[in-house]
């Protein structure tokens, strides 16, 4: 109890510190007047009086200072009075305030920003119920792990039959027709499984999601609304509950509405519908692998037990049914499968950015430095006075402190309007379409660097400026030898530090640019100039014959042949337009249609395991030549390859080299499904039976007519796989999802009023997507790494801009303290010329050793970004020489000025002015 | 070192105490130089050394002080003790007592009989 006051006395002491201060100095005043009195009644003189009285008190300062102690919570207050002592000093000297400022607000704020993403993407939980039994799951190749789909009997089986997951849910994506009273609108959707957002935890804000009934053909026509949608099309109406809507041209009902913050993998999706197949549907059958799956894991489940247990159901298919062979299934955390493709970038980047605060802490440690040497004589006196060294060290780090935090302010500050900016970028680029803000866990995170870059930066000058011999400093005009240089070497060890952090950096954002200028130079096979592209996606419903596409007629898709023939005629009479065409997935869009070849001209493969892979295309009109894809031998499609035309295709060169060894293939016979005897008989029988196919079915058989030169259809830095083109008007499977690609003169965006005019002659109600030029097309296709590339570049323009400002600095310093020396030198006749090699002979050597240093940091650190890098090896050396040039030449450009300086000096002035 | 500076607080507050007892309500001064009367001038302080002891000795709750004039006529902090205080110097007297006849029972020579 006793304790509890005397400590609450101690607080009121200290807050009220300066009245206590001023009344006790009364108190003493008045203790000494009755001394002094009694004194001189006792016979003293005046001054006998109050020497004996002063005498006897023991020291007026020592007591008050006693008194204080006592009277409040001394750190406290000793810091308080650093603090406020530290804030005079800065505002003393703005200029170096202000720098320091400056420096420490980019350092700490770029990490806060940095913070800041990786925050969002690798710290912060997933929005979904229970985030960490969420999974992603999917089928890959067994060998090399890539990716794949999955067909839905499997998905099926495995829902059915695993043993790990409470919930096993497919989903994939379509574009629908939403037709009605408004405008029609072609609306991203995703196609789920019903236990959906039941397996997400995200159940709808209004109205319900779905039953598990409603995946039944016929009970499946229920639609859930995105709140975008809703607030858009349907006036955010809570009556939309129960609305009859047509969806490619169907009646269905709205049953829910999502809330706002719901978004899943990054997928933009407006609208979602259960994912159901008519009884002889095509899709549900393992010729059609499209779609992916997400899991939670039963409580007490792990990750490897689920993989395990889901594979020997993946394995099970494969034996038992013939089909899949080499596949598997992967398990991974959902949020590492959201983020798996920017992790690595954004920790290089994290990492980069710690870079940066590292040469701006050397900066501002470098300032210490100067500054103490500036103040030695105060030091010298504080010390002298009976100062503790402690004590002066801790005022030190109260005012580097204090800088760190006002600069941490700033930075975040700074990190704040960034992070809107950056949020613009990360739509495109991070998979997470949650915004990148700055939340708590980032405050207290830029917090901590800021006091942390504080007492680093400035223990190692405190302890220097208290490291001082009391007697040298006091004396005038005497500068302590020694202590001078240890400053010098401190200093310049500091700037050799920021020459090396500055070049790892400048030659990682070097090698980034290097990377993403060959990925928009690689030779990807087609031109981009003048050429417009938009999707088109036929319904179903209007342009194919859906009974005679379950029974694989040819004849099925005679609707949608007709569409575009007749659009592209259209669009190829509009003036300014040189050629049209259509593809069912554009070069850079993905390997979307793989399939498998056979050909005819050797010995037909036992089993499935012995066919070939082949990516597949159906092209109409005359794409060849509006993407100035060159055909190498042979001839492009025409108007005559029509349906009654013998059936033709277009092979492109990596497929002769790969399975005719590059001898020519034209004439040669290959057709795209296998023939009945390779499938497995049981599936065949089933096939039959179920009238899926007709008992003397025959794939259709193509002969090659032309060889087209490889595009890369999978992405700029992908290689290109072999591929198969087929005409529009003969490929037996056909595809309602078309993208139309014209060339034209001129302005390509110019044309497309002219051909949606023309597409709504042909079909009024037919919407058109996606609109967008090839050029921008390729452009948005490298948009992940230019980000990175531009993020690193900024970076590394700050380090050397830090280092150039440090190494100024420090020559300029030097130069100032050398000053009387230069004047004696001159005086004894050096000229201009020897002046600034003097001067700059120190600059060598910091800047050499530093590119040194900085060149093996760069060697071992580039390995991180291998991953990133695309047709540049980490240690490229014409990077590495234009930087070190660079830096080099910033470098000396920075010594230079303040060596100029040096060669200004009045010999006269400089020893008169000690 | 520190333990004997504790035990020199310990005994100047209790010197201040009793002698606040004794003279009733007295300044800083006052209370030094009756201490230094009181000891028979053998213990030569510091008056400094006193302040920080009636600082504590206030957190503590056994003084208490007020702004009063002195017989010169001068402004001075006078200081008194309060009810905590007076038990507190009963309390600590007897404390004191009690160990100088334990040590005297060790330091001066008996017979055990």
């Amino acid at each position: 109890m006793k304790r509890m006051r005397v400590w609450l006395r101690r607080l009121a002491g200290f807050v009220h510190g300066d009245r206590r201060d001023r009344e006790f100095a009364l108190e003493l005043d008045a203790h000494l007047q009755m001394h002094i009195d009694d004194n001189l009644r006792s016979g003293m003189t005046i001054e006998q009086a109050r020497r004996h009285a002063l005498l006897k008190l023991g020291g007026v300062e020592h007591t008050k200072e006693q008194v204080r102690d006592r009277r409040g919570v001394p750190w406290l207050d000793t810091a308080l009075k650093d603090g406020r002592f530290a804030l005079r000093l800065m505002a003393r000297s703005p200029g170096f305030t202000a720098v320091v400022l400056v420096t420490l607000a980019i350092g700490i704020g770029a990490n806060t920003v940095m913070f800041s993403v990786v925050n969002t993407l690798l710290l912060r939980p997933l929005p979904y119920g229970e985030p960490a039994r969420l999974l992603f799951i999917q089928t890959v190749a067994a060998k090399d792990r890539s990716p794949g789909m999955t067909a839905p009997p499997d998905f099926y089986t495995y829902r059915a039959q695993n043993r790990a997951l409470d919930h096993l849910d497919a989903f994939y994506t379509r574009p629908f027709n939403l037709t009605g009273t408004q405008e029609p609108e072609r609306v991203p959707t995703l196609i789920v499984s019903p236990g959906f957002f039941s397996a997400l935890g995200t159940p709808p804000l209004l109205g319900r999601g779905f039953a598990s009934d409603e995946e039944r053909w016929g009970s499946h026509r229920v639609a859930v609304l995105s709140d975008g949608l809703w607030k858009r099309r349907f006036g955010a109406d809570p009556a939309v509950i129960g609305q009859r809507i047509t969806i490619n041209g169907e009646p269905y009902v709205v049953i829910g509405v999502m809330p706002p913050a719901f978004s899943f993998f990054g997928i933009d999706a407006q609208m979602f519908v259960p994912m159901a197949f008519a009884p002889d549907d095509n899709l549900n059958s393992h010729s059609n692998y499209f779609l992916r799956m997400i899991g939670r894991l039963k409580p007490g489940v792990t990750r490897e037990q689920a993989a395990t247990d889901l594979n020997r159901l993946s394995d099970a298919i494969i034996a038992e049914q013939h089909v899949n062979s080499g596949t598997a299934i992967d398990v991974t955390p959902l949020r590492d499968a959201l983020v798996r493709d920017v992790r690595q970038a954004v920790l290089v980047l994290l990492g980069a950015v710690a870079f940066v605060l590292l040469i701006a802490c050397a900066n501002l440690a470098n300032l210490l430095l100067a500054r103490g040497a500036v103040r030695r004589r105060e030091v010298a006196v504080r010390l002298a006075i009976g100062a503790t060294r402690a004590r002066l060290v801790r005022q030190f780090l109260t005012e580097s402190v204090l800088l760190a935090v006002a600069g941490g302010a700033a930075g975040l500050g700074l990190a704040y309007v960034s992070v809107d900016a950056l949020n613009l970028l990360s739509q495109r680029v991070l998979p997470r379409s949650q915004d990148v803000h700055v939340d708590p866990v980032v405050l207290v995170f830029t917090l901590g660097v800021a006091a942390l870059t504080g007492i680093l930066c400035g223990l190692a000058p405190a302890l220097h400026s208290v490291a001082t011999e009391v007697t040298d400093d006091l004396k005038d005009g005497t500068r302590a030898a020694s202590d001078g240089k240890a400053r010098h070497r401190l200093r310049a060890a500091l700037v050799v530090a920021e020459v090396a952090l500055s070049l790892v950096l400048l030659v990682g954002a070097g090698l980034m640019v290097k990377s993403v200028y060959r990925l928009l130079h690689v030779n990807a096979g087609f031109e981009t100039d003048g050429v417009v592209t938009m999707q088109i996606n036929l319904p179903p419903e209007k342009y194919v014959d859906l009974e005679l596409d379950r029974r694989l007629s040819p004849l099925a898709y005679g609707r949608s042949v007709r569409f575009f023939r007749d659009v592209m005629e259209r669009v190829r009479s509009i003036p300014g337009v040189r050629a049209a065409g259509a593809i069912n997935g554009l070069p850079l869009m993905g390997e979307i249609w793989g399939k498998n070849i056979v050909f005819y001209d050797r010995p037909l493969p036992a089993d499935m395991k012995g066919l070939s892979p082949i990516q597949y295309r159906v092209v109409a009109g005359d794409y060849f030549r509006a993407l100035g894809i060159r055909i190498r031998s042979g001839r492009a499609f025409t108007d005559r390859d029509t349906r009654e035309a013998p059936k033709a295709v277009i092979v492109n060169r990596e497929l002769v080299r790969r399975y005719w060894n590059d001898q020519d293939p034209i004439g040669k016979i290959v057709s795209v499904n296998p023939p009945l005897q390779i499938l497995p008989k049981s599936v065949v029988d089933e096939a039959v039976k179920s009238g899926r196919i007709p008992a003397d079915y025959q794939p259709d058989k193509f002969t090659v007519v032309g060889v087209a030169d490889d595009v890369l259809y999978g992405g700029l830095s992908r290689s290109a796989l072999p591929l198969v083109y087929a005409p529009y008007a003969q490929a037996s499977e056909g595809t309602t999802n078309m993208f139309l690609t014209v060339l034209t003169d001129g302005e390509p965006l110019a044309v497309v009023g002219a051909i949606r005019e023309q597409i709504r002659q042909v079909d009024r109600d037919q919407p058109v997507a996606s609109i967008q030029t090839m050029e921008a097309r390729v452009s948005a296709s490298v948009s992940q790494p230019r980000v990175q590339m531009n993020v690193l570049g900024a970076f590394a323009a700050l380090a050397i801009l830090l280092a150039a400002i440090g190494i100024y600095g420090v020559m300029s310093y030097s130069v100032t303290q050398r000053t009387r020396e230069i004047g004696i030198r001159m005086a004894l006749g050096a000229g201009r010329r020897e002046v600034m090699s003097l001067v700059l002979r120190q600059g060598f050597t910091m800047i050499t050793l530093g590119v040194a240093l900085g060149l093996v940091g760069a060697v071992l650190m580039t390995r991180v970004l291998r991953t990133l890098l695309f047709g540049v090896s980490t240690t490229d050396p014409a990077v590495f020489v234009a930087i070190v040039a660079l830096l080099s030449a910033t470098a000396w450009f920075a010594s230079y000025v303040p060596a100029r300086r040096a060669t200004r000096v009045d010999p006269l002035v400089a020893l008169r002015d000690e | 070192m520190a333990d004997r500076a504790d035990v020199w607080q310990g005994t100047l507050a209790l010197m201040v105490l009793k002698t606040l007892e004794t003279m009733g309500p007295l300044h800083g001064y006052g209370i030094a130089r009756r201490i230094e009367q009181t000891s028979g001038d053998v213990l030569a302080i510091n008056y400094g050394t006193l302040y920080p002891s009636l600082l504590k000795l206030e957190q503590e709750g056994y003084i208490e002080s007020e702004w009063g004039v002195s017989d010169n006529n001068r402004k001075a902090k006078f200081y008194r003790l309060t009810s905590a205080g007076r038990t507190q110097v009963h309390e600590e007297t007897r404390e004191w007592e009690r160990t100088t006849a334990i040590l005297e029972r060790f330091l001066s020579p008996r017979e055990q009989s």
